[in-house]
């Protein structure tokens, strides 16, 4: 049991399931469906396994799988679990397989929408699971074109168009992630001039003792970058829009689990390797995510579309995970993972 | 027994009800029968064990109190645990809410009758009975906390559980965000209780708070604890939920709106009452907002039309009466008139519902009349429930209303002590105007009525027993036992005052005899007194405009707020998008002319260019020249 890589094998099931639907012919709709529900179940019970098999006693990593991949930048395909990562994973594969349960009788294009659904769930996974920060990057990159197909093919909305939505949707995600992507840089740099060696390993980076001024920077760059995935007020417009645009499964996906990993990255990458940062910008963060709480839910009042509500409500609940962030202890950031767990379940039962 | 034996089985208490709610909800929801047979029995049996529970709690010493928890959650800085807590005051809960909550399922066996929506009915009933028993068993403000916000949600279902109709659904949102209100304070409460001491375990605090004397910290602690209580309770300002909350089944406001859940406030005060009675400041606010509601709720009582809404009213007044009580530091009364109050209301909101079901929804007293024929059983509760709320002894009611006068009187508060006496009096009338138009009089319109099923007027028959009997453990016949079980340290104790006795007595039978003189003898015409006072009776009827008042407050200042927000949410932030976006796009197609495919075009610019370049080259060297 211990040699069996749980994780790839929970990882790449839908994206299994995803090549395999795209040989099928676009007529055999109930096999496409099977696939789809078979392969997410499967990852379901997996990352069940996972759950119940990590051992909390000992705590940390666990469950790790590193395979070298690109030696002179130190970038390995590497895969692990802690407490943050596994109910994120947990709820990830929840929301995936109701969410293939909840298409379950979409009549047009079927083909596309399960096979992009299938790659959207597997990217969302890897970014909780990736312990290596380019991998990270990777499927965080990976999660954006499935949602933004999936939104501009199947979504559906009256205030603006679906086109509309999904394109700022994408935009803002991928001027997100240029922020981030400049800081990922600067940090893989500067750690290989004081550690003296490449890595892009999070566990051996959190070991380089950055500057303070380098982690004000670079936790800037991340806060922007991760806010806005997290739709930190005032980063957050593309969210209802995108929400209500969506497709059902793609709003259970988005509100559910998408935006966490803009909590995750900050907790994971943001704290992990830039705690002196994290102190500095601190009330910066925390008066926004007020802005979050306080803004978003006035706005909620006065919305008459269900989605609008469920959209803006999110955009206000993920300011409580922020300003947990914020908050910097213990018991915040207890707090702030089970409210990205809890919140998690909740819009995916109230999307109309 | 040994006390070990029976409180460790104690937990069961809240779990049966759950369990039963689980179980309804899972399977038996296809067979309304089962559904209502498995919540009874549940509710039933835990009936059994308080009793047990109640036995051996008030044949021992007064102090006996058992308590056992398990860590719920743990990390530096936070400990959360799950427990429960059987003091004397525990006990007496956990005797009137399964009394109640069994006597009012059964009851609504008959009266849901036929009911399609009779299984979720159970299973909510179920959830209710689990979460009330749970709060009162709670060890810690925590825990308190969460069955306090269950009993609203259960509250919000079962107000709403006639769904269909609007005012139904208007009035279960109404309680629910009222609650809302007063609920946040209570968790700002709490969590301030964590930050100072560190801990929520009720034991813990008590034998903390008597040493700390800040009482800049205390006082604002115990006035944001006593907002829980303000809406849960339904103390004035929150207190526009509870009349609007009769749109529910009429057990359902039997059993939460009038016995058990709203008395939750009351009995909050008295689990803290260790905090509150440190603080004179927050004593004197609970005692004013009190006696303001019971003074509010029973002058609208006065000109209401609907029997549930007069009754609701005079539930609103009685806990204003009972925060009073708290207020003034007669804890023992408060709880004490908490204890008579479920089973005379309970009883009055049962027979009210029993004389509904023969009217086949009629709620107008004015189309009733001349019940007394039809329905004797109905009836003679109802009037017994009436003389008991009323304080007429030796009812139930005399008792507890007596001792919170006395509280008041004694412990100096002799302008709420007039308040309270003119309040009883108010009582006595309004439900004998009730009485006197529905019950006795010309039938105006209920010919067909008949008396309920046994099932109905049997909780009638027992809860109208309780009523008269339930004072005596209070009496000084009974050398007040219930005040030696039910007493914490700071809470006063008066003896005997027969002035105080007599003078309510009085007061009550002048109320009887006017409403008497009023409605049945019709020596006084209501409709004069009307019109000689119109400002008045539409102040009254119209509850003070309160609701009103609400309604504009959040027209002007939270819907106007939002949609400022929304404005700036569309046009500033979405703007600033939108914007950009346009920006771009207009630059691309500006400059994309600079480059159209036509070479005659670039040519120009080449030629445009190189004159340029030219011109340079020929000034500067004119420059030089010259």
């Amino acid at each position: 049991m211990s040699d069996f890589p749980i994780l790839s094998v929970t990882l790449l099931l839908p994206i299994a399931g995803a090549v395999l639907i795209t040989m099928l012919s676009p007529t055999q709709k109930s096999i496409i469906r099977s696939i789809a529900a078979v392969s997410t179940l499967g990852s379901l019970l997996l990352s069940l396994v996972v759950f119940f098999g990590y051992d909390q006693l000992q705590g940390g990593l666990q469950m790790t799988e590193s395979i070298p991949w690109v030696r002179d930048l130190g970038i390995s395909y590497a895969l692990g679990v802690d407490g943050i990562s596994i109910p994120l994973l947990l709820l990830t594969n929840l929301i995936g397989f109701s969410a293939v349960y909840a298409s379950w009788h979409t009549q047009e294009r079927v083909k596309e929408f399960f096979v992009l659904l299938l790659l959207l769930i597997s990217g969302v996974m890897g970014t909780f699971i990736a312990t290596d920060l380019f991998i990270f990057f990777l499927f965080y990159e990976v999660v954006v074109i499935p949602i933004y197909l999936l939104v501009i093919m199947f979504g559906s909305s009256k205030r603006v168009t679906k086109e509309y939505a999904g394109m700022k949707l994408t935009i803002y995600l991928l001027i997100g992630s240029a922020f981030l992507l400049v800081g990922l840089i600067a940090l893989f740099v500067q750690a290989k001039a004081l550690l003296g060696f490449p890595t892009m390993d999070i566990n051996t980076l959190a070991r380089a003792d950055f500057s303070v001024g380098f982690q004000v920077f670079v936790y800037c760059l991340m806060a922007l970058g991760f806010g806005t995935l997290l739709s930190m007020f005032p980063f957050h417009a593309w969210s209802p829009d995108g929400y209500a645009g969506a497709p059902t499964a793609v709003s259970m996906i988005h509100a559910g689990v998408l935006k966490k990993i803009g909590g995750y990255g900050l907790i994971r990458i943001g704290l992990l390797l830039l705690p002196a940062g994290a102190r500095y910008v601190a009330p910066l963060i925390a008066i926004l995510a007020l802005g979050n709480v306080v803004y978003a839910g006035i706005i909620c009042l006065t919305q008459k579309d269900l989605k609008y509500i469920v959209g803006y409500s999110s955009v206000s609940h993920m300011g409580y995970v922020l300003l947990g962030i914020a908050s910097v202890n213990l018991i915040s950031l207890n707090g702030a993972v089970m409210m990205m767990f809890a919140m998690g379940l909740w819009p995916p039962c109230s999307s109309p | 027994m040994l006390i070990q034996d029976v409180m460790t089985f104690s937990w069961l208490i809240p779990v049966l009800p759950f369990l039963a709610f689980a179980l309804i909800g899972l399977f038996l929801h296809r067979w309304p029968k089962w559904s209502a047979a498995c919540s009874i029995a549940a509710i039933g049996v835990s009936f059994f064990l308080s009793v047990l529970i109640a036995v051996e709690i008030f044949g021992g010493d007064p102090g006996r109190a058992f308590e056992m928890s398990v860590r719920w959650l743990e990390m530096p800085g936070l400990k959360v645990d799950m427990g429960i807590l059987i003091d004397p005051l525990t006990a007496v809960m956990l005797l009137v809410v399964t009394t109640v909550a069994l006597l009012v399922q059964i009851y609504s066996l008959g009266y849901m009758e036929g009911d399609p929506g009779r299984a979720s009915y159970f299973a909510y009933q179920s959830i209710f009975a689990g979460s009330m028993l749970g709060l009162v068993m709670a060890s810690n403000f925590g825990q308190i906390f969460v069955f306090w916000e269950l009993v609203g949600m259960c509250s919000y279902l079962l107000i709403g559980f006639w769904f269909g109709r609007p005012s139904a659904r208007d009035a279960a949102i109404k309680a629910f965000v009222t609650n809302r209100i007063g609920d946040f304070g209570f968790l700002l409460g709490i969590l301030f209780l964590i930050i100072v001491f560190g801990t929520l375990n009720f034991g813990e605090l008590a034998a903390l708070i008597p040493d700390y004397h800040n009482l800049a910290v205390l006082l604002p602690i115990a006035v944001l604890l006593f907002f829980g209580p303000v809406g849960k309770s339904a103390q004035f300002p929150l207190h526009v939920w509870l009349p609007d909350a009769m749109e529910g089944p009429t057990p359902v406001s039997a059993l939460i709106h009038a016995a058990t859940m709203v008395a939750a406030g009351v009995y909050l005060i008295a689990r803290a009452f260790f905090i509150f009675s440190q603080v004179p400041q927050a004593m004197l606010l609970i005692a004013l907002v009190g006696g303001f509601t019971a003074l509010l709720a029973a002058t609208i009582a006065l000109v209401q039309n609907d029997i549930k809404r007069i009754l609701a009213y005079s539930t609103l007044s009685q806990l204003g009466y009972m925060v009073m009580a708290m207020g003034v530091g007669a804890m023992t009364a408060g709880m004490f008139h908490l204890r008579t109050h479920a089973f005379f209301k309970g009883l009055l909101f049962l027979a009210a519902g029993s004389v509904i079901h023969a009217l086949h929804g009629e709620q107008d007293i004015w189309k009733m009349g001349g019940l007394a024929k039809k329905m004797p059983i109905t009836t003679w509760t109802f009037v017994i429930g009436a003389l008991a709320l009323a304080g007429i002894p030796p009812l139930a009611g005399f008792w507890s209303k007596d001792e919170i006068l006395l509280g008041a009187f004694a412990g100096g508060y002799t302008g709420l002590y007039l308040l309270g006496s003119l309040v009883a009096f108010m009582t006595a009338f309004y439900m004998f105007r009730l009485i006197f138009i529905a019950f006795f009089g010309v039938s105006k319109g209920a010919e067909q009525a008949h008396e309920s099923p046994p099932v109905m007027t049997g909780p009638l028959v027992i809860l109208a027993a309780l009523s008269i009997g339930a004072g005596f453990v209070g009496s000084p016949w009974m050398g007040n036992v219930f005040g030696l079980y039910i007493s914490t340290p700071g809470a006063v104790h008066h003896p005997v005052n027969p002035t105080i006795m007599a003078v309510s007595s009085l007061l009550a039978l002048a109320g009887i005899g006017l409403a008497w003189l009023i409605y049945q003898k019709q020596a006084v015409s209501a409709e004069k007194l009307r019109q000689r006072w119109p400002a008045l009776y539409h102040v009254f009827l119209n509850k003070y405009y309160v609701d009103e008042f609400y309604a504009w407050l959040g027209k002007v200042f939270v819907d106007a707020g939002a949609r400022v927000l929304e404005w700036v949410d569309l046009k500033i932030i979405n703007g600033a998008v939108n914007g950009l976006a346009y920006l771009t796009g207009s630059s691309g197609r500006t400059l994309r002319y600079a480059v159209n495919g036509q070479v005659q075009s670039y040519a120009i610019w080449v030629m445009v260019g190189l004159v340029l370049l030219l011109a340079t080259v020929l000034k500067t060297v004119f420059t030089v020249l010259v």
